[in-house]
């Protein structure tokens, strides 16, 4: 016969999850946390978390990362991660202006990790599903390119251009409203 | 003992580890998160990464479309093309005067399919309904903007976007009733934007999931006189710009909201709760009411004691602008 008070830690202990990663690290985590991640979501639906959560494509210093993201943003109400609009009004955002810009804040310094780090980070979100997580990273090489001509574009990422001047013509020629 | 061979030499004097040599690990990302990031470029420069390389030369095509006109060179004729060539889904498609033509034509294109925000304004011919096609988006759109077209009351009831999270009609022409059905068919919609729209005196909000109001006016033929918030258990922020004609504002059941803006003077009938502050009649039972308001934006044209029976209501503001006309 259990006590209302064991009930509760009971409870709590239920909450938390274990996570695995690919260097077999454990990181103990509040289900809010977790489930950001769709992926682990399901499993905890499905019931298959007993005994932890092995992410084999995901190391300790990229999970740790990513946990990092997942327990400032479990805060954020559920639902309103990653979705962001082209048209919203300005003037409406005022509403929740102190912690949007303190998440802001948060995902701008979040963000400073070399570009090793980033793609990790990006192939990380797309695996756990972490849709917010996914728009942040990506959105941060999208801006890292914007404005560079593809010659920029390439010395930046290493990328060798193996077209054929043939190739790049057609290019050119099919897609000439791009390059105007 | 001691000898250094100018090999062992020429290796001390070198940096301890030699320069790896660059790779390219951006190229590595599966084509799905190559998309990705391309969808989230402009889109001139989401097409240009096509002639970066052999392995980028095709991801542009099968990213999800971004066709964003607004500010860029891109007509009529290249959306056409655009469209044309690109295998779609589409993410989004944002066109400023659009002849009905060209976007009835264009909103059938396959390359459309899937699409999450839509933006158009339809050319200056006259306020016509948006075209048909645009329904085939019900299941997936998001976001929409419509300018400069009007909604008649019989098509308008049968819209349905279960999805749609945010709308701003622009310059539409629309009735009461056409307006009020319209609203009806977006169960998920959150944030409204109404902005110089003719055709309607009254809004009526009364809806589970809207948390953001914006009613923009002018001196349009037909006037809003009345906004009614009836039911809006999520409404955070209501926000009235540039009215300069008598609105009278009531609001019934708002239980979240924070933000209460731009009301000036000739909004002096605002009524709150079941109450008139103006009149300041039954002040007690509206600060129970606006409790949950943070900011305040009232005209500088109210008298004094307007304002102070106005903030009589409002207990737990931390903003209060006060705009100087």
């Amino acid at each position: 016969m259990a006590s209302a008070g064991s009930g509760d830690e009971k409870a709590a202990a239920a909450a938390m999850i274990t996570l695995i990663s690919s260097d077999n690290e454990k990181f103990e985590v509040t289900e809010a946390t977790a489930t950001l991640s769709q992926t682990i979501r399901h499993m905890i639906e499905d019931g298959c978390t007993d005994g932890g959560v092995p992410l084999p494509n995901v190391t300790s210093k990229i999970l740790a990362r990513v946990i990092e993201y997942c327990k400032k943003h479990a805060t954020a109400a559920a639902g309103e991660e990653g979705s962001s609009s082209s048209f919203s009004d300005a003037a409406f955002l005022e509403v929740d202006r102190a912690f949007l810009e303190e998440l802001e804040e948060f995902d701008d310094a979040f963000l400073e990790v070399d570009r090793a780090t980033l793609f990790d980070l990006i192939l990380a979100a797309n695996y756990l599903d972490i849709k917010g997580l996914l728009n942040l990273t990506c959105q941060k090489v999208a801006d890292s390119v914007k404005g560079k001509t593809p010659e920029q574009i390439r010395e930046m990422y290493n990328i060798v251009n193996d077209l054929t001047p043939e190739e790049e013509a057609e290019i050119r020629r099919e897609t000439q409203w791009a390059f105007e | 003992m001691g000898v250094i061979t100018r090999a062992q030499a020429k290796r001390t004097r070198s940096p301890p580890a030699p320069p790896a040599p660059p790779v390219d690990l951006i190229s590595l990302l599966p084509d799905e998160l190559l998309g990705d990031i391309i969808t989230l470029l402009p889109t001139k420069a989401g097409a240009r990464t096509q002639i970066l390389s052999r392995r980028w030369r095709h991801i542009w095509r099968s990213a999800p479309l971004n066709l964003d006109a607004r500010g860029t060179t891109i007509t009529g004729a290249v959306v056409s093309r655009i469209l044309s060539s690109h295998q779609g889904p589409a993410r989004r498609l944002c066109h400023l005067s659009s002849s009905p033509g060209h976007l009835d034509a264009w909103l059938r294109c396959p390359a459309l399919d899937n699409l999450e925000e839509l933006l158009f304004w339809q050319g200056p011919q006259g306020p016509l309904p948006p075209p048909s096609a645009f329904l085939r988006f019900s299941p997936t759109l998001r976001f929409a903007e419509f300018g400069w077209c009007q909604f008649p009351a019989a098509a308008a009831g049968g819209f349905h976007f279960p999805k749609l999270q945010e709308l701003t009609l622009r310059c539409v022409s629309i009735s009461e009733d056409a307006l009020h059905a319209l609203l009806a068919g977006f169960p998920a919609l959150s944030s409204l934007m109404l902005k110089y729209n003719s055709g309607f005196r009254s809004l009526r909000v009364s809806s589970p999931s809207l948390e953001f109001v914006g009613l923009y006016s002018t001196g349009c033929m037909i006037k809003v006189k009345d906004v009614v918030v009836e039911k809006a258990p999520c409404l955070k922020g209501l926000i009235l710009h540039s009215v300069i004609h008598h609105v009278r504002v009531s609001i019934v059941s708002a239980p979240k909201l924070e933000v209460l803006g731009s009301i000036n003077d000739c909004s002096s009938a605002m009524q709150l709760g079941s109450s008139t502050v103006s009149q300041g009649c039954n002040v007690v039972s509206v600060v129970s009411v606006f409790r949950t308001v943070k900011d305040l934006g009232l005209a500088s044209t109210l008298s004094q004691d307007e304002i102070i029976t106005i903030l009589k209501c409002f207990p737990c503001l931390e903003q209060l602008q006060i705009e100087v006309t």
